[in-house]
């Protein structure tokens, strides 16, 4: 498996990358991944945090990224190219919005490190 | 009673596996994903982790004291860290004994500083030397270790190594483990035998679960004492929050980001402290959301005004949860509040108003477009949303295992929710167009059989049960002109269309082709390779 995170300029475009991934619609015309990519919607996260009185009331509202954030715990990426070299790459039109961090970030996946096994 | 040629009945795992009790061979064994740690109820009532990594398996990995490390020439341990100066004569060692199970994978992790010559970290004595990586560069380095029957953990700088060592840590790798799950009664005390448990991705968004004193709880007419007594997972980590004197709201709150007009479950787990001037808590939201207030109370494991749920967890301990609806993006505030009164935000404390409180959680309840109320199973945070990845259970059996004229196939099973999604166990032959179905479907309290040959649906038949929370067992008989369905004991379904072109050579928790993955819990799973009598199918399910 490989962690990913990406930053999309608004929810739509990630909408339509994640709707582009391998989908199967059921007898109801709802459609499901039928994927075993496991796909976080972070959303516009939080870089400054609310305050609220005593009451619960917000006195000063986040500040909130720009970006629409995603992470991704990739499965079964590796493709083996006649001479058996394996690679792993992010699907098509993601890699563009990737991004890189030196730490773990805002979030992860429970016992997994992103530095370990990011792409 | 006729022979399974397939039978799962939870109770042995493997890294990736779920093994079938029959056939013996291995062909019934089914592969299990799910790339993530996640959690279960253990057979002593206690939540446990599974998967991903074990637990730490050094002492003293950060070299805080002079111990629990053997070093040889020129190694020494000093400032927090074991340095070796480069005076060995010859390579040079330092190792820590331990027991490293044979065929099984560790990971290593540790931090080196290498001013000349390399290291490396090795797996050492009792079997065959396994060897990392040679290190010549200064850095923090994973390395995975397949173990021989080895008996120690040891670096191995080079004739001309002068560094440092630090920070090591080696873990056992789980891997993919499915969860057999000890289900709690009412008196939250654990069932005798496990079941299957298979549940939907889910993030826990808030930050910080498990400590409440941490920056981002804020605590307004409140004091938090840490760690002061024995958690849900068995470990002295509970927190206790008392009230002061004040007339007002006494909680501890923590705010998390949500999407407009989707659902979110919010949980905390509390035990009433014996003696408290208190014994009664809600769980408020506000911001982005109406002001919503879900009373419990705790001491004697009801739920009050507010619909919220409550759980027993066994020895004090209640899972109290709350549902809302975002009505806009942003952040909403989650207080855990004691109260002294059923419906009453603000009290006068006494200053003696405690409980002990451990584990928040608040997750997003979305399959496709629907919203549904559930507290999934907990995802401990530290300074980090952490997500439970996805699971997929498929596979079991072959070409040889099944029959394709007639057979039944037989599970008992309860759902998690009623989350409007479709949730199948399938006999399939790895497509969607040949399969023998049991599953949950879109409506509510329903148990869906289905068989699709050659593509063309033969049958497709809802059938209404009390509630699918509750375990059911169900055999559904597939033979051409002699379809069945027998659900607790009693005959719900008989069919006599004939049909041919059946081909099946698995079975998965899933429709086939990855799509609708079973959601819930499995006690017993089993695939008849003939017709029974009424009088078995009645046995089968009572």
């Amino acid at each position: 498996m490989r962690i990913s995170k990406y930053e999309f300029d608004s929810q739509e475009a990630a909408e339509l990358k994640i709707a582009a991934l391998p989908h199967a619609t059921d007898e109801d015309g709802n459609s499901h991944p039928s994927h075993s990519h496991t796909i976080v919607k972070l959303g516009n996260i939080v870089l400054e945090k609310g305050e609220y009185d005593e009451d619960g009331n917000e006195t000063k509202a986040p500040v909130l990224s720009d970006k629409y954030c995603v992470d991704v715990l990739w499965k079964d990426l590796e493709e083996v190219d006649e001479d058996g070299n394996v690679t792993i790459d992010h699907p098509y039109g993601w890699k563009s919005k990737a991004i890189d961090l030196d730490d773990e970030g805002v979030h992860g996946f429970f016992g997994l490190s992103y530095q370990d096994n990011k792409m | 009673m006729a022979t399974p040629s397939l039978a799962m009945i939870p109770s042995a795992y493997a890294d990736s596996k779920l093994y079938s009790v029959l056939p013996n061979n291995g062909d019934g064994d089914f592969t299990f994903t799910r790339d993530s740690a996640a959690t279960r109820i253990g057979s002593n009532g206690l939540i446990q982790t599974v998967g991903f990594f074990g637990n730490d398996l050094i002492i003293n990995g950060d070299f805080a004291t002079d111990s629990d490390w053997i070093g040889g020439a020129a190694w020494s341990i000093e400032g927090g860290q074991a340095v070796c100066d480069g005076t060995q004569p010859s390579g040079t060692f330092i190792r820590q004994d331990g027991t490293y199970t044979n065929g099984v994978t560790y990971k290593a992790t540790f931090t080196v500083t290498v001013t000349a010559g390399s290291i490396v970290a090795r797996l050492q004595t009792g079997g065959a030397t396994v060897l990392g990586s040679v290190i010549e560069n200064s850095g923090t380095y994973t390395e995975y270790l397949t173990s021989t029957g080895n008996s120690d953990f040891r670096f191995r700088g080079s004739t001309d190594f002068i560094g440092t060592v630090d920070n090591v840590s080696v873990e056992e790798v789980l891997g993919d483990q499915p969860r057999l799950n000890y289900d709690l009664n009412a008196n939250g005390e654990p069932s005798s035998c496990p079941s299957f448990l298979m549940e939907k991705e889910a993030t826990n968004l808030t930050i910080e679960s498990q400590n409440f004193s941490a920056d981002n709880w804020s605590s307004p007419n409140i004091t938090v004492t840490p760690n002061v007594t024995t958690s849900p997972d068995g470990l002295i980590n509970a927190d206790k929050i008392t009230d002061n004197t004040n007339d007002g709201q006494h909680r501890v709150s923590e705010s998390f980001a949500v999407i407009d007009a989707k659902n979110y479950t919010m949980s905390v787990f509390a035990k009433y402290v014996e003696g408290s001037d208190i014994d009664k808590m809600y769980i408020l939201a506000s911001t982005s959301t109406p002001t919503t207030r879900a009373y419990f109370d705790i001491k004697n494991g009801v739920a009050l005004t507010g619909g919220g749920t409550i759980e027993n967890y066994g020895n004090g301990w209640y899972r109290v949860s709350m549902v809302i609806t975002a009505n806009a993006t942003g952040n909403v505030l989650f207080g855990i509040n004691l109260t002294n009164a059923d419906d009453t935000a603000n009290y006068e404390g006494t200053g003696n108003g405690e409980m002990f409180i451990w584990g928040a959680q608040s997750e997003i309840n979305v399959v496709q477009t629907t919203v549904y109320a559930y507290a999934s199973s907990y995802v401990p945070t530290n300074n980090i949303v952490l997500t439970r990845a996805q699971e997929g259970c498929i596979d079991g059996g072959n070409a040889n295992t099944f029959n394709n004229l007639e057979g039944v196939l037989y599970t008992e099973i309860a759902a998690n929710v009623n989350d409007a999604s479709f949730r199948a166990i399938n006999l399939n032959d790895g497509t969607d167009e040949n399969r023998v179905t049991i599953r949950y479907r879109s409506n509510d309290d329903v148990i869906n059989i289905r068989i699709e040959a050659n593509d063309v649906t033969i049958i497709s038949e809802s059938i209404s049960v009390t509630s699918v929370l509750d375990f059911h067992k169900v055999a559904f008989q597939y033979t051409s002109g002699d379809i069945k369905v027998f659900i607790d004991g009693v005959s719900r379904y008989t069919d006599t269309t004939t049909y041919t072109g059946l081909t099946i050579d698995r079975v998965n928790f899933d429709s086939g082709g990855n799509t609708n993955r079973f959601r819930g819990k499995c006690k017993d799973l089993r695939v008849y390779n003939e017709s029974l009598t009424d009088a078995q199918l009645i046995a089968l399910t009572q």
